[in-house]
């Protein structure tokens, strides 16, 4: 960025700039002639050593602290220093018999000093303060538990950034498995695709519904017809389980132990079908990450469409190289 | 040695005895100093009776005679009822016990809780054990409120059938209310410390009661202290110390282990809560308490302790407006609140109102309840019956002088254990109550101390020292005291007294220092008074310390503030507070004591009364010590307050303040820094103020100032302002230079 060298040009140009030789040397020249002969100022040469002399020299100027301060410190010198032996009072008490340090009365019982004035300026209910001493004193014998707390917080704090990028990125994926889902829809049902698991979740539901309730033992040869057409399109590795057993759509089993993505959230995976097809492993009970892997590269690979462009690509090679890539993150430089 | 029953009359003397007597007809209280012959005792023939050798039988033949033997009057209706009422109380059920103990014993503690009749019907079973008519010495009854004097004494005098300040009396300062024929005496303890100043072996008396000595307060203290050395010379002295509180074993120790007689009172049992936590905001959970007593709990009147005036004033606004919230909100639930304040410095009219009943219920709503929020006067000296609920947060306002800066604090601190259950037993006076704590179990046991600290060790000695000095108490490191006060505290009582000239070096008294003792004021206003007449103003100076032993005469009500000031600036003077005071005094005279004239100017007409009638007193004292009473030559002159101001640095000279440069007060010596009252009526800083009291609230004020010059400091007080051995200050340098400059000028 240019302008910020420039910027800091400026900057120095309008103040002096405080470590330069040319200012250290004008500031000894200072102090020299401020202190006329006084040997003290000799070798002045660091900030706060000057900032130091300065508020010495403000105070023997007479320069104010707060009020409130001044009354205070004040207020607690009279009262912590006692009466002096040089005072007539004292003597006079002395003559009666009376030595330093001891209490009146007969028995000699009485105080030794003054009853301790404290000023109460907050509503804190009785009790408060002790119970906080106590409280201090405790916390204060578990250093190391305090460590350990310390220790923890840093961890929860890192936890809950880890928790929020994850957040944030789920949302994104959702968003994009939900329009590669609905791409998924519009480009089969163009293609004469009858059903296919990756159309839009409500779509699939809905088609099993009606298929569970009218029970065609005929249409069985059909649809596996039509299934075992679909299934030449994507018999990849990654989706190696797609059998012609199941009407209708397309069943498939995945390998979830060894696909299961690093950074997935497992509390992530149950929604309104899952209860629908609880027997095998269904597309749907996979993490929304995998769900978008598998509907993104069926779309790349059968319709060089990609979701992140947003364009059908003529073929491979012009998908790949007008396409950055397949994941989002490969868009994002864009 | 001094068989006190030969001393068969009382001698007339008083402090005031030898004045001669202005038309004392026309004060009631002055009427023992009426030469009217011979006392009216009565024979009245109780031939029976021996002097402390009665037996209840007796007493309660006299007591239900026809005639009252004290005046030889035919008993009335009233006292007959009151008899009936009387016999009911507690106490009476141990009269003969009481009486067994009292000839055995010279001294002894009896404790009896609040309602067990102690305080009127102890002195009277003394008076039929005694018959003072016959020995011609009374029975004092010492308290230590005037205001529980003077009405004890009247419930008394009724009860006995007598007229008030006849038979039964009362003296508290500044106003005597006895004659000749008094036999019982109530008086405040204070008073009866200054009769011993007159009289050493309090030889009027034949017994002495001293009433509520668990309040410790410094005047009981020291008369515990000097009653003790008198039993030892006057074996007929009796003695009854009568405390509120179980706490009496510290007294029977004290007097050489004196038997204890119990009375129970008329007592409820009172449930106590503990708050499982401690609270962050003592003022919010109170008003919050009081909201949930009153819409969960049973009819019955609330009090609530806090600390100070504004804290009350906020409370009461709140609870009133959430109440009638609640109110409004479920009408069917929540019944009408009163909500009352008392403090102190309410007018009376006001705190009147906390005996006002609850709120009636409205047709188809729940009773109606009082709800008073009160200083800790209500713990001791006020009882307010139909209290069924107390809130107790744990804080009050205590009074601490502190001798190293000189300083009289009134700052919020938790109370003690014994005044917890005080105020827990509040909520028992009618019927079963609840004490709410706003603290938990554990802070009552570990944060709270056991006992209040007794007023000896949270006060100023001056005028205590001089007394005992007077009393001839030369050891004040070895007196008996109770409780001991810090030996900086007796250090500056010797010190002050000393420069005020009362008490020499040694710690003897001086000349100057028995007249001083004769006046009961703070030893630096006696000092003023004393010398006032050298500076032709002791007309003057006796109408300001009339009015500074009166309370605060300026009403200022909270929403007439604006108007008030007004009005209290009509008597502004440009020289400091002293003068205004001085202003409003012969304002208050000149209108010829118009109770409506002080009404328009916010003026309290009691206080101003009180005031008259104080300096009436100190008059009479200035003749007596021959004393003149001379006004200054131009009362118009430019002179005049000058006078005034400089008599007034002549007692006040440890009381001044320095402003400093940089444009804040610096108390002399001590360099605490204060501020200005907001009262004060001073409109410029002068350079040199005197003031009448500092006191540390949360902000440091000093009260009452007025402007003085630098060189009288010098003239009126060399001692003190000695430069040689004063400590290194603004003030210092001033006064240093100014002190050259007089030299020079000498020379």
């Amino acid at each position: 960025m240019p302008g910020g060298d420039s910027g800091a040009g400026d900057g120095a140009d309008e103040a002096e700039d405080f470590m330069s030789d040319a200012f250290l040397a004008s500031l000894e020249a200072q102090a020299a002639a401020g202190s006329g002969s006084g040997s003290r100022s000799r070798g002045v040469t660091t900030y706060s050593q000057l900032r130091k002399q300065t508020v010495a020299k403000q105070r023997e100027r007479g320069y104010n602290k707060p009020l409130q301060e001044q009354v205070r410190e004040k207020l607690d010198d009279g009262l912590n220093s006692a009466i002096p032996e040089t005072n007539i009072g004292f003597q006079m008490l002395a003559k009666m018999g009376y030595k330093k340090g001891e209490a009146l009365g007969a028995s000699q019982q009485g105080l030794t000093e003054p009853i301790k004035v404290t000023i109460k300026s907050d509503k804190l209910g009785v009790g408060v303060e002790s119970e906080r001493d106590a409280d201090s004193r405790k916390r204060a014998r578990t250093a190391e538990e305090l460590a350990r707390l310390d220790a923890e917080h840093e961890r929860a704090r890192h936890d809950f950034r880890g928790k929020m990028n994850q957040r944030f990125g789920d949302r994104r994926v959702e968003s994009d498995l939900h329009k590669a889902r609905a791409a998924c829809q519009t480009m089969d049902e163009r293609a004469g695709v009858a059903m296919h698991a990756f159309w839009p979740a409500h779509v699939v539901a809905h088609a099993k519904e009606a298929e569970a309730a009218a029970a065609a033992a005929a249409e069985v040869a059909a649809a596996a017809a039509d299934a075992s057409s679909a299934d030449d399109s994507y018999g990849q590795d990654e989706i190696p389980g797609a059998t012609a057993s199941e009407p209708g759509i397309h069943p498939f089993v995945v390998d979830v132990e060894g696909e299961k993505p690093e950074d997935g959230p497992a509390g992530d995976s149950g929604h309104e079908s899952a209860d629908a097809d609880q027997v095998e492993p269904d597309f749907e009970d996979l993490e929304k990450a995998e769900q978008l892997r598998q509907v993104n590269a069926y779309l790349r690979e059968r319709y060089f469409y990609c979701v992140w462009c947003g364009a059908v690509f003529a073929d491979a090679d012009e998908m790949a190289q007008e396409c950055p890539g397949d994941t989002a993150d490969d868009h994002e430089e864009l | 040695m001094s068989d006190a029953t030969k001393k068969r009359k009382r001698s007339s003397e008083s402090p005031a005895a030898p004045a001669p007597a202005p038309a004392p007809a026309a004060n009631p209280y002055l009427a023992h100093m009426q030469a009217d012959g011979p006392a009216r005792a009565v024979p009245a023939g109780p031939g029976a009776l021996k002097f402390r050798e009665t037996t209840v039988k007796q007493a309660e033949d006299l007591e239900e005679g026809s005639t009252n033997p004290f005046t030889g009057e035919a008993f009335s209706e009233q006292y007959r009822r009151i008899l009936k009422q009387r016999r009911n109380l507690p106490v009476h059920k141990q009269r003969e016990e009481f009486l067994k103990l009292m000839h055995k014993n010279q001294v002894l503690v009896l404790v009896g809780e609040t309602g067990s009749g102690k305080t009127t019907q102890i002195p009277q079973f003394l008076v039929y054990d005694e018959q003072p008519q016959q020995t011609g010495m009374m029975i004092a009854c010492t308290q230590p409120r005037r205001v529980a004097a003077m009405s004890v004494a009247k419930r008394v005098a009724d009860e006995m059938d007598v007229k008030l300040g006849q038979q039964v009396g009362y003296s508290i300062r500044f106003e005597d209310c006895t004659s000749q024929s008094t036999l019982l005496k109530y008086m405040t303890d204070g008073m009866l410390l200054r009769e011993a100043m007159i009289d050493p072996q309090l030889s009027r008396y034949s017994t002495i009661i001293l009433d509520e000595a668990h309040e410790r307060t410094l005047a009981t203290d020291i008369l515990m202290g000097l009653i003790k050395r008198i039993c030892r010379s006057r074996p007929d002295l009796k003695v009854v110390v009568m405390s509120a509180t179980l706490d009496a074993e510290k007294f029977q120790k004290y007097f050489d282990n004196a038997p204890l007689m119990v009375v129970p009172g008329r007592k409820f049992p009172v449930e106590i809560y503990y708050t499982p936590e401690p609270e962050r905001d003592y003022l919010e959970a109170s008003i919050r308490t009081v909201l949930q007593i009153h819409t969960c709990e049973d009819p019955g009147d609330i009090l609530l302790f806090l600390t100070g005036e504004e804290e009350i004033e906020e409370a009461c606004r709140k609870i009133k407006a959430e109440a009638d919230a609640l109110a409004a909100s479920a009408p069917s639930q929540v019944g009408d609140v009163k909500v009352v304040p008392l403090y102190s410095s309410l007018p009376p009219a006001q705190q009147q109102r906390i005996f006002e009943d609850a709120p009636p219920a409205r047709p188809g709503r729940p009773a109606g309840r009082k709800i008073v929020v009160s200083t800790n006067i209500a713990e001791t000296s006020l009882t307010i019956d139909g209290i069924v609920y107390v809130i107790d947060p744990g804080f009050s306002k205590q009074n601490v002088y502190n001798p190293r800066i000189r300083v009289s604090s009134l700052l919020v601190s938790p109370i003690s254990k014994a005044s917890a259950q005080q105020r827990a037993g509040r909520a028992g006076r009618t019927r079963p109550g609840k004490c709410f704590r706003l603290y938990t179990e554990k802070a009552f046991m570990k944060d709270l101390q056991e006992q209040t600290y007794p007023e000896i060790l949270r006060s100023e000695l001056g005028s205590i020292v001089l007394q005992l000095k007077k009393l001839k108490v030369d050891d004040l490191v070895h007196f008996d005291f109770m409780d001991a006060p810090a030996p900086e505290t007796m250090m500056r009582a010797l010190e002050q007294l000393n420069y005020l000239g009362a008490l020499d070096d040694e710690g003897d008294l001086t000349k100057l220092g028995e007249i001083m003792a004769e006046f009961p004021l703070e030893p630096q206003l006696s000092k003023m008074v004393i010398t006032s007449p050298r500076f032709k103003c002791s007309n003057e100076m006796v109408s300001i310390i009339a009015m500074l032993s009166a309370p605060n005469p300026f009403m200022r009500p909270n929403d007439q503030r604006k108007q008030a000031d007004a009005a209290k600036s009509q008597f502004d003077d440009a020289q400091g507070d002293h003068l205004t005071l001085l202003h409003v005094y012969n304002a208050f005279v000149e209108n010829e004591e118009s109770p409506k004239w002080c009404f328009n100017n916010y003026l309290n007409a009691r206080v101003l009364k009180g005031a008259v009638n104080i300096r009436r007193q100190l008059v009479r004292l200035m003749n007596r010590l021959n004393l003149p009473m001379v006004s200054p030559d131009a009362p118009d002159g430019p002179n005049y307050d000058r006078a005034i101001r400089k008599a007034l640095t002549a007692g006040n000279f440890m009381h001044v303040a320095h402003l400093e440069k940089n444009g804040l007060y610096l108390t002399s010596k001590d360099n605490q820094v204060v501020m200005l009252h907001p009262s004060c009526c001073l409109a410029s800083k002068p350079e040199w103020v005197t003031y009448h009291e500092y006191v540390l609230t949360k902000k440091n004020y000093v009260r009452t100032c007025t402007a003085i010059s630098p060189e009288w400091l010098l003239e009126l007080a060399p001692e003190y302002y000695d430069l040689d051995n004063f400590p290194e200050c603004e003030s210092k340098r001033v006064l240093k230079r100014l002190q050259a400059k007089r030299q020079s000028g000498r020379k």
